[in-house]
């Protein structure tokens, strides 16, 4: 398996190591100059989750704090 | 001067989907780079952490950046709903089922608002604006802004359906039809 490149800000590459360890799997953006790449959720039906990350958000603390948001809001969801 | 605060909200859009080109690099050009782009049942969600002023500052503001944008995107709605169950006005005051539970069938406090939408499903929706409007006549919140910021909600998806011209015509002839009749009966 190819390895995943870390994301340069600390703070983003923890939350995404956070939605990884929670079965979210990330796909490069290919050649969008903003976005870093998606992130999907276990889910792979048309209900599921997907996200984008940012290269360089505005804030990239707050980012992060978007990031697990959504995957916590999603692992309700599934236990729902 | 006002300071500024960080306010959370997420715009639904529409005319655009997961696979639009350029989708990312045009909303984040635009200034949604305060956003989480985020898709599910093929929508797009932008979440946004927004400092502003007030919540009527940074809603709007988003609304204008994602038009401005060159993709052609528009905003379908602003989330969170003004329609709530039960277990969600538990949820977004942080409190027990139980409590919430206890206002509703007047066992604790008076007057709790009736629900006004899905009455005969299992769990009917209330109005967050009266709920919220409700635990600042009795207390239970102080603070003034939360009453605002519910009534706001409530309102700009209102707002955004009435930018349909043929939508709004339809309403209004509708609201002057309703006008009509009162002065009708009252003539009897």
């Amino acid at each position: 398996m190819v390895k995943r490149i870390r994301h340069p800000n600390k703070e983003i590459e923890e939350a995404i190591l956070y939605a990884e360890s929670n079965q979210w799997i990330f796909k490069d953006s290919g050649k969008s100059s903003h976005a870093w790449g998606r992130l999907f959720c276990p889910l792979h039906t048309r209900e599921g989750h997907q996200m984008s990350v940012w290269s360089t958000p505005r804030n990239a603390f707050i980012h992060a704090q978007q990031i697990r948001r959504l995957v916590d809001k999603c692992k309700h969801n599934i236990e729902e | 001067m006002k300071v500024t605060k960080t306010f959370q909200f997420t715009l639904v859009l529409k005319k655009v989907h997961e696979h639009t080109l350029d989708l990312e690099d045009s909303l984040y050009e635009a200034g949604c780079d305060d956003a989480l782009i985020n898709f599910r049942n093929r929508a797009v969600y932008l979440d946004f952490d927004r400092e502003a002023k007030t919540l009527e500052e940074a809603v709007i503001s988003a609304i204008k950046d994602v038009q401005s944008s060159s993709i052609d995107a528009e905003v379908a709605s602003v989330a969170p709903e003004n329609w709530v169950t039960e277990s969600e006005i538990a949820q977004r005051l942080t409190m027990t089922k139980q409590t919430v539970s206890l206002w509703i069938s007047g066992q604790r406090r008076k007057s709790f608002p009736h629900p006004i939408m899905h009455l005969a499903k299992k769990s009917p929706l209330w109005s967050w604006s009266e709920v919220v409007n409700w635990l600042f006549e009795n207390k239970i919140i102080d603070d003034k802004e939360l009453v605002e910021n519910a009534l706001f909600f409530a309102n700009i998806n209102a707002a955004l359906e009435e930018r349909d011209g043929k939508a709004r015509a339809l309403r209004h002839r509708l609201l002057k039809k309703i006008s009509c009749q009162a002065v009708h009966r009252t003539n009897k």
